[in-house]
């Protein structure tokens, strides 16, 4: 049964409030919580970050939003950080960045699966191919400095092995645009999964690049700014994706569309009962969000909401492991690489990728240095073999 | 289909496990380029840049004297706030037999307060600045980070708190002893005598958490103390919280701590 978005109003805005106990509340377990609790925790953390990136952004080029927008975005920014304060203060960096990469892993591989446009699809399991390696790449940082057992995080739901090596992900800006799609004919569908997918990359990048810095090891300061890199190229594909001549209004009503269905799915799947009062607030609160931005966009853009938005929203996204989809993608697909808006086999790639690897490599590969010979294993990699090994000294 | 755990972070019980153990044969280790861990890092590593500068003074021997009596300030104020943590705790959470009393913290406390202020003394009376945060200061703030982390985790009992203090005291007691070898090797005789008080209270500061983190081991081990899932924690602090109004007293009855021995 999923939400009548032309009927259902939602809660009030000006009903909508919080307080500090609330806001940073008691957290979920390290421990014990299920990895997906964490994984939904992170997505709608990403997904209100976005919702206020564009809302500041609107509020820049649309004077008369302003008021509306600030408004919206208030709520929105409590939400915002009573979720992300579900995270708890043992959760390390290393730690919530494997939890990360299992949100990006899990979700596109959702959404790869039920995109209804082949072209965006094939996109979709392109980026998803490179998240894949980055939680293989983490995972032996985490042995190798930490001595951890990423798996601890990703509580065996999510293979840890090598996709599409981060080393050859690396490729110049005209192969990372895509071709949008069309706001005419698209189905809403389609522009939900592109927005959500772009929330989650973007929140990964901007995670990465707050973090990354605060890394001591020489190594692993090179990893985060070699992945953060990727992840901003993965915003620029899925971001590429969505039609640019979209209005801002009508950005804005379906950034509080996404949000409903974000929180409503998240409310379908979620097992911690205290957080799933959460989600199912939410989907009030962002109903209530919707309602204000469709009004705004029937009074100022005389448009019928019902021109981009569906009756009901799509069905929910299945939080759970995609293990089988992902070991065939690994055989069939890992050996893609991106030319122009499209995708083409390793031999087909252009020059200008090939020589903008080269420079960027130039001194090193971070991600392979990281993972050389090395293999999940149970309880972590219990003797760690020559890969770290100091060098002899020059006599 | 497997019962799933309340931990959820071991293999063995995991509904997915067989799914997940497959990867050890499946995955092949990565090697496309040859690069090695150690070989990225000795780059850095081998520009051999230091966090930062030592104090200034007129030759090395005072200016690494000064870093170390700059970071044994730092640390004993470091140790003020994590002794105030544990009070604030012990206020709310429920005692465990042969724990500490809040006027033993509290005194440990203020004589954390009192090692700072002689540091701080002697920091000025050797010309150096107080205030300034040397590279050997700044390595104990970052040792301290993960024990002011836990001890500020409400989740930590008393005890688990505890034994993250017990890792600082260990440090401390070896790190006066140190100092006090130091100070007396560069001529400060009488600043070393000032600072055996210090490592006398110290050597009792540990033996008492030693003792408390021993008791509160062997309470556990005997069943005491367990509390449910992450869930539970807080509906059980509370409860006992209720129960200890009830009857007007926070302390489970049991024998005062005795410090097995000095440490030094």
């Amino acid at each position: 049964m999923t939400i009548d978005l032309m009927r259902e109003k939602g809660v009030p805005l000006d009903k909508q409030s919080f307080d500090w106990a609330e806001i940073a509340g008691p957290p979920t377990s390290k421990l014990d919580s299920d990895a997906f609790t964490r994984v939904r925790i992170i997505l709608m953390n990403g997904i209100e970050a976005e919702a206020n990136r564009f809302s500041h952004a609107a509020a820049r080029f649309n004077p008369d939003l302003r008021l509306p927008l600030a408004k919206v975005r208030r709520a929105e920014q409590h939400q915002q950080t009573l979720v992300n304060w579900l995270l708890p203060g043992d959760l390390t960096a290393i730690e919530t960045t494997l939890a990360f990469e299992q949100v990006a892993i899990e979700l596109t591989a959702h959404i790869a699966l039920t995109e209804p446009d082949a072209y965006i699809a094939q996109g979709d399991r392109f980026g998803l191919l490179e998240d894949f390696d980055h939680l293989y790449r983490f995972a032996a940082l985490a042995d190798r400095v930490y001595g951890i057992d990423a798996n601890a995080i990703t509580q065996c739901y999510t293979d840890i092995m090598p996709g599409r090596p981060t080393v050859v992900e690396h490729r110049a800006p005209v192969d990372d645009v895509r071709k949008a799609y069309d706001r005419r004919s698209a189905s809403p569908l389609t522009k939900l999964n592109v927005m959500t997918l772009v929330a989650s990359e973007n929140q990964t990048h901007d995670y990465y690049m707050t973090i990354g810095p605060t890394f001591s090891n020489p190594l692993a300061r090179q990893l985060y700014a070699e992945i953060a890199s990727i992840e901003e190229q993965h915003v620029t594909h899925y971001e590429s994706l969505a039609d640019g001549t979209e209005t801002w209004l009508e950005k804005w009503v379906l950034h509080e569309a996404t949000e409903v269905w974000n929180y409503w799915s998240c409310a379908q799947s979620e097992t911690d009962p205290r957080v799933r009062a959460i989600w199912e607030r939410f989907v009030a609160y962002e109903l209530g969000h919707l309602h204000v931005a469709r009004s705004l966009f029937e009074q100022i853009e005389r448009r019928d909401v019902a021109e981009i938005l569906p009756k009901r929203l799509p069905d929910a996204i299945g939080f759970e492991s995609h293990r089988g989809f992902l070991r065939q993608l690994v055989a069939d697909e890992v050996d893609l690489r991106a030319r122009g808006t499209g995708f083409v086999p390793k031999r087909a790639e252009g020059e200008e990728s090939k020589r903008y690897r080269a420079r960027i490599n130039a001194s090193g590969s971070p991600s392979e240095a990281v993972a050389r010979d090395w293999s999940w294993r149970p309880g972590a990699e219990p003797a760690i073999a020559g890969a770290t090994r100091s060098p002899r000294r020059k006599s | 289909m497997k019962q799933i755990p309340a931990n959820r972070t071991g293999v063995d019980a995991s509904p997915h496990a067989a799914d997940m153990l497959e990867v050890v044969e499946l995955a092949r280790p990565s090697n496309l380029t040859g690069d090695t861990f150690a070989q990225i890092e000795a780059k850095v590593i081998a520009t051999g840049a230091p966090t930062g500068s030592p104090p200034p003074a007129p030759d090395a021997a005072r200016r690494f004297l000064l870093d170390q009596l700059s970071a044994r300030c730092n640390y004993e104020r470091g140790g003020t706030r994590l002794y105030e943590a544990l009070l604030r705790k012990s206020a709310v959470m429920p005692a465990f037999p042969d724990g500490p009393e809040d006027d033993e913290l509290a005194l440990f406390r203020d004589q954390e307060a009192q090692h700072f202020h002689l540091l701080h003394a002697a920091i000025r009376e050797l010309g150096g600045d107080p205030t300034l945060v040397s590279p050997c200061a700044n390595l104990e703030v970052i040792c301290a980070t993960g024990v002011i982390h836990a001890v500020n985790d409400p989740r930590h009992d008393l005890g688990e708190s505890l034994s993250a203090i017990l890792v600082t005291e260990l440090n401390d007691v070896d790190a006066w002893g140190s100092l006090i070898d130091l100070t007396r090797a560069a001529g400060q005789d009488e600043l070393a005598d000032r600072f055996a008080e210090a490592e006398a209270h110290e050597a009792d500061h540990l033996a008492h958490v030693r003792a408390w983190v021993a008791a509160y081991r062997s309470w556990r081990l005997d069943g005491n103390g367990e509390r449910g899932g992450a869930s539970g924690v807080v509906a059980t602090a509370a409860t006992k919280l209720r129960k200890a109004a009830a009857t007007g007293t926070r302390r489970v009855a049991g024998r005062r701590a005795r410090p097995r021995a000095r440490a030094r």
